[in-house]
């Protein structure tokens, strides 16, 4: 079922214009960042200029995305972002890369460039090796915009358009809001102005480069995130994969490489036990993208940089560059952030312990790592400390009184992603072997076992906090799985350099089939959030909600159980086509224990309800507000048109009168 | 390994299951029988185990013109394909065959190395 239903979107997709008018945009986004950040990644000496193609790709194009996103960022809201300390440093960065560059020749580094001609040989010769590369990403970016399009964001057919996936249309919303705004809240499409505080942590990159693309495009904000900047986002990140295990493992090997980068796109643990709800819940990043975005593509670089950073001259402007790809971690996403912390405070914590056992004083380190862990430390500092001063908070983080700390479906959940992880034991297999070595690699899997575990443990502690997930998943798929692959392809070349070829051949053909795996268990849950929960709604529907006042919200009876949160309804698609706030008028249930296996009680509270304003009307789940408070809230809060439809009928003010007749739209007397 | 409730009843049955894994079991020792793993797609990876051998690519070569003569039937072959209904439609849909495809590669990963007659 779950490929007649791909192979018939994929149709409706394929036939579609805007959808290959998003696309165009997409590759355009991507060529510009990618030339961008090219020129960048070699001005600052970060990229070298006989990289393979594969590599000039990944980090231009992630360098291109970060520091794009960032300054967009920063002057689009005016300075009032979390990203424009980032966006200082970067182009701090590269006025130190240009003042160094530039000075007079009788002051140059001797070590500095060689001659124009040289250079410029060189780069035409990088330049025609770029080219397959070239056109593989832009073959994979149209190849994975479709399956977005056949999946989360379907394009209308038969007069109808589908109701995309309440996540899905909210991440979309965010992006028109801060196009439209410039203000990094979470709370925007509630229909209300919530606060304090006036902004929050978020995974704002990739939100960031959505709204860039609405702003240049006039485009659409579903098609806008889905079909052009995830995609670019994606073939950053599996490139930077490809390009981790080939650095990481020293080989030049298109092998390595490609497995590298389908590796990171859909490797994941194999549920083959069943089990509760979250123990299947591990997936590939051709899904992941979508929660962890433009955070990925930080961490993956930042390892990258780690990875070469002993091989490049030591100059201020590449570590105040790293310096800010390891800030805007803490940017694009806390929780990545956070284990980013762990898995670096692990790995120094033991060579600290190991330092003081044998030589008893600290390890020494060498000016290259100093001075990294000062820009590093000041620019993180810096993006805090902006973020707290311009009003960020956490928003979104509450907990629920009904799941208790490490509860059993916890551990249950765990246990199982741990048994079937498959290919990822290669990492605690890998390290065994690096494990007295003094290197990146060996610092890598420790660093990475340490922050899966401990990413769970923390998740365990506040598991009735449902964004404290993503730090058991989101270190699966940002962090342990291009590790996985590091080494998966480090445990081949030693088995293959020591004559056991039967054996390496035989793990890698094993690696190959979860691969495979992965891949329909990638595509499905692709499937899970795009449509379904509710009938298509009419065109001409969404033409009219279009049509009504700049400014007008739309309010609709919701029911007990089904919002999760106030400020991203559940029809949050009918806003992200029409740029009308909707806002849904009921008790909020919670509804988050179901995710483990518990019984809902209609009778108590979302947590994520406390702030609601529709909390004045709705005290508990006995209060039934007459129409005419009703109405009184909903013109006090400026909402005046109710939606009704088949599913939400109109209960709560039932003298509105249809904008037109047989209207779905109710005007509020 | 063959104890599994799922490998006897494919044994029973005869599900194509035992021929995959006698192709992967052959695919070890001659190489390009592996390309019959080809049979049944959900089982590809393991085509890929006599890749390094000529034989394997001739092997695959073959089997690619031999499709070809029925050309006709690939378009029935994806429509049955779509139409799958049930519980067993997923992804999944062989992974509990899979451990049957272990056998031989766990025989052949042991093997020991036969000692060569000096010249």
């Amino acid at each position: 079922m779950w490929l007649q239903t791909l192979a018939a979107e994929l149709r409706i997709t394929l036939a579609d214009g805007t959808v290959w008018s998003s696309i165009g945009q997409g590759l355009l986004v991507g060529a510009v960042c990618l030339l961008f950040g090219v020129c960048v990644a070699r001005f600052v000496g970060l990229l070298s200029v006989d990289a393979p193609a594969g590599e000039t790709l990944a980090v231009g194009l992630a360098s291109g995305l970060l520091v794009l996103a960032s300054w967009w960022a920063a002057i689009a809201s005016g300075g009032r972002s979390s990203f424009t300390p980032i966006a200082l440093g970067f182009a701090v960065a590269i006025g130190l890369a240009a003042a160094r560059r530039w000075r007079p020749a009788t002051l140059g580094d001797p070590t500095a460039d060689d001659s124009t001609f040289t250079t410029v040989t060189r780069s035409s010769a990088a330049l025609r090796r770029l080219i397959p590369a070239l056109i593989g990403g832009a073959m994979f970016v149209v190849a994975v915009a479709l399956l977005y399009g056949a999946t989360m964001a379907p394009s209308p057919r038969n007069g109808v358009q589908p109701v995309e996936f309440s996540d899905e249309a909210y991440y979309s919303v965010l992006g028109a809001d801060l196009s439209a705004t410039g203000t990094e809240s979470l709370y925007s499409p509630s229909g209300f102005d919530i606060g304090p505080p006036p902004q929050n942590w978020y995974h704002w990159g990739e939100i960031w480069l959505t709204s860039a693309v609405i702003r240049v495009f006039g485009a659409d904000p579903i098609q806008a995130r889905h079909l052009s900047v995830l995609p670019v986002l994606l073939l950053a990140v599996a490139a930077l994969a490809g390009t981790l295990v080939r650095r990481t493992t020293r080989t030049s090997s298109r092998g390595a490489f490609l497995f590298g980068f389908f590796a990171c796109i859909f490797l994941a643990p194999i549920p083959v036990i069943s089990g509760p709800f979250f123990s299947t819940w591990a997936v590939g990043m051709v899904f992941e993208i979508s929660l962890y975005g433009l955070a990925a593509v930080a961490v993956l670089l930042g390892i990258y940089s780690v990875t070469v950073l002993g091989a490049r001259p030591v100059t201020w402007a590449l570590q105040i560059f790293v310096g800010s790809v390891v800030a805007s971690i803490v940017a694009a996403h806390l929780a990545m952030a956070l284990l980013a912390a762990v898995g670096v405070g692990s790995v120094w914590a033991i060579k600290v312990i190991q330092s003081l056992g044998s030589v008893r004083g600290l390890p020494p380190i060498s000016t290259v790592w100093r001075r990294t862990f000062i820009a590093s430390g000041i620019a993180v500092l810096a993006t805090i400390a902006w973020g707290l001063v311009t009003g960020h908070g956490l928003g979104s983080s509450w907990l629920s009184a009904s799941i208790p700390s490490f509860d059993v479906e916890w551990r249950g959940s765990v246990l199982i992603v741990v048994l079937c992880s498959g290919a990822f034991v290669a990492i605690g297999i890998a390290w065994f072997s690096v494990r007295r070595e003094a290197s990146v690699e060996s610092s890598l899997y420790l660093g990475t076992v340490a922050l899966v575990a401990i990413g769970a443990i923390l998740w365990g502690a506040r598991l009735g906090d449902l964004n404290m997930a993503h730090l058991f998943f989101g270190a699966i798929a940002v962090f342990a799985t291009p590790v996985a692959a590091v080494a998966v392809w480090s445990i081949w070349l030693r088995l293959r350099a020591t004559g056991h070829v039967r054996l390496g051949a035989a793990m890698l053909v094993f690696c190959v089939a979860q691969l495979e795996f992965g891949v329909g268990l990638g595509i499905i849950r692709l499937q899970v959030y795009g449509p379904g929960s509710y009938p298509p709604v009419p065109i001409d529907t969404l033409g009219a909600i279009r049509n009504l006042p700049s400014g007008a919200k739309v309010a609709y009876a919701c029911r007990r159980f089904e919002e999760a949160a106030f400020w991203a309804s559940q029809l949050a698609s009918l806003d992200a086509h029409t740029g009308r706030p909707f806002v849904p008028m009921c008790f909020q249930a919670e509804t988050y224990p179901a995710l483990f296996g518990r019984q809902l009680s209609p009778d108590v509270a979302s947590p994520l309800f406390e702030l609601a304003p529709q909390r004045t009307l709705y005290i508990d789940s006995k209060a039934v507000p007459s129409s005419m408070e009703l109405a009184t809230f909903l013109k006090d809060h400026g909402i005046d048109y109710i939606y009704a439809d088949a599913l939400h009928p109109n209960s709560l003010v039932p003298d509105a009168v249809p904008i037109a007749p047989g209207s779905s739209i109710l005007r509020v007397p | 390994m063959l104890g599994g409730p799922d490998h006897l009843e494919s044994i029973a049955y005869g599900n194509p299951g035992i021929w995959i894994a006698a192709f992967v079991a052959l695919g070890t020792v001659f190489g390009w029988p592996a390309i019959l793993v080809a049979l049944k797609p959900t089982f590809v990876p393991f085509m890929l185990l006599g890749i390094q051998r000529r034989s394997w690519w001739i092997s695959l070569g073959a089997l690619f013109l031999l499709s070809l003569a029925f050309l006709p039937l690939w378009s029935q072959y994806l429509a049955v394909l779509m139409n799958a209904r049930g519980p067993l439609v997923s992804p999944l849909y062989s992974l509990n065959q899979t451990p049957m495809l272990l056998i031989a590669l766990t025989a052949w990963v042991c093997r020991r190395r036969r000692e060569t007659m000096p010249n």
